[in-house]
């Protein structure tokens, strides 16, 4: 008979896959703050966020399909945005701001199915919820304000954004556990 | 160049700066937050600076859009014929712009003065982090340069096949992920194995910290800079 508190403790394995999302992450995010504000610059905000914020929100999802435990996501998302936070990025220590609260609401998708679901859908839905710190952080701490329809829209785009990175991470955990 | 200040000075002094970045919005007070930190991350950084200055003034562009679109009020201070630059639209850029630059002095200065070792083992040992924080951390930031070499060689080999390397297509990017992924999570596996035989996960950070005089500088520095913003923001 399986206890289940048995089986959503961390073992090592767990705990250091989550260092190696941490590294392989760190250095995805760092990457693509280049592409990023280059589409800015050129294309606006609203392109830029749908080609580029959704690869901020993948780790979560990855980490929550590859190892199926509670606060995976949570952690997934925090641990990279915190070594990315002492990578020399324009974002500096509010990298690691943006990370905890992503994770959160990541995490919430899984919570919502008592952590029984770590599939496609849920996935989906936890890269976009991280659209909704993402975007209430850049308008409080960055003064990234637009009017009411805009910000729906960029909300919108960005979560669209976070759900086609959270695919994309559930089809790259799901190659990994093959 | 490394600074003679220790890295939990430095990440005090970091954390600090960062939070009050967000609260304040009078650029006087700002600026005198930020003439520290730029100062001491231009004296010890690297060609790496170069690049985090050329991001932010690319960034600096949507900042000014930003401001010219939606905060454009108030009364004229440059007429372009096409496009009237108003007080609001300058203001608004202005307290951005230094809120930005004192975010990325403060946590740069961090990362230029210190390696990410000594970072980390601040953050382990000072803030008494558990082994579930910290083991990841530390076993993330071993295998960091070897992430980044691997991205480089697989990088070379895709374009070697002729095969895309834009991170902006999402099959590039899952191609690219999973390789990094792949190679590292076996890792990963027989790493955990090897750290459950040894007994890693009772390991116990302990914290030591001595004060030395440099500290007691930047300190003092940091309660100086308290003041002002005391005084003109509260």
């Amino acid at each position: 008979m399986i206890v289940v508190s048995q089986v959503k403790t961390y073992n090592l394995i767990d705990i250091i896959t989550l260092g190696v999302i941490a590294a392989v992450f760190a250095v995805v995010f760092t990457v693509m703050w280049t592409p990023y504000y280059a589409i800015k610059a050129v294309g606006g905000p609203i392109i830029a966020r749908l080609l580029t914020y959704g690869a901020w929100f993948m780790a979560a999802p990855l980490a929550a399909s590859l190892i199926r435990k509670p606060l995976s996501a949570l952690l997934g998302e925090f641990l990279p945005a915190l070594l990315e936070s002492v990578l020399p990025t324009p974002g500096g220590l509010t990298n690691a701001i943006y990370g905890l609260a992503q994770g959160f609401f990541s995490e919430l998708a899984y919570v919502a199915g008592r952590y029984r679901r770590f599939g496609l859908i849920e996935a989906a839905v936890s890269g976009a919820l991280a659209a909704i710190p993402a975007v209430t952080l850049d308008a409080v701490l960055f003064g990234e304000i637009y009017p009411w329809g805009y910000m729906a829209l960029i909300l919108v785009i960005v979560a669209i954004s976070g759900a086609v990175y959270g695919v994309l991470a559930y089809w790259v955990a799901r190659a990994l556990r093959a | 160049m490394k600074t003679p200040f220790s890295t939990f000075a430095l990440l005090t002094y970091a954390l600090v700066l960062t939070g009050l970045a967000f609260i304040s919005k009078n650029p006087t007070v700002l600026i005198a937050l930020l003439a520290p930190p730029l100062t001491l991350m231009l004296i010890s950084g690297s060609r790496r600076l170069v690049w985090v200055f050329l991001l932010f003034l690319i960034g600096e562009i949507g900042v000014f859009l930003n401001a010219l679109f939606f905060s454009n009020t108030g009364s004229v201070v440059l007429d372009l014929g096409f496009v009237s630059i108003r007080e609001g639209a300058v203001n608004g850029f202005i307290v951005v712009t230094l809120r930005m630059l004192l975010i990325t002095s403060a946590g740069n200065l961090l990362v230029f003065s210190k390696s990410p070792v000594d970072i980390f083992r601040e953050i382990v040992f000072g803030l008494g982090l558990s082994p579930y924080l910290s083991i990841p951390l530390a076993y993330s930031l071993r295998i960091l340069p070897v992430v980044g070499r691997d991205l480089k060689e697989a990088v070379f080999i895709r374009r070697q096949k002729k095969e895309g390397v834009n991170p902006l297509n999402p099959l590039n990017f899952y191609s690219i992920t999973l390789t990094l992924m792949a190679v590292n999570y076996e890792r990963a596996v027989w790493s955990g194995i090897s750290a459950e035989l040894r007994g890693l996960k009772y390991f116990k950070p302990r914290f030591n910290y001595r004060v030395n005089k440099w500290d007691l500088l930047l300190f003092t520095l940091l309660a100086t800079q308290l003041l002002i913003f005391a005084k003109c923001e509260l």
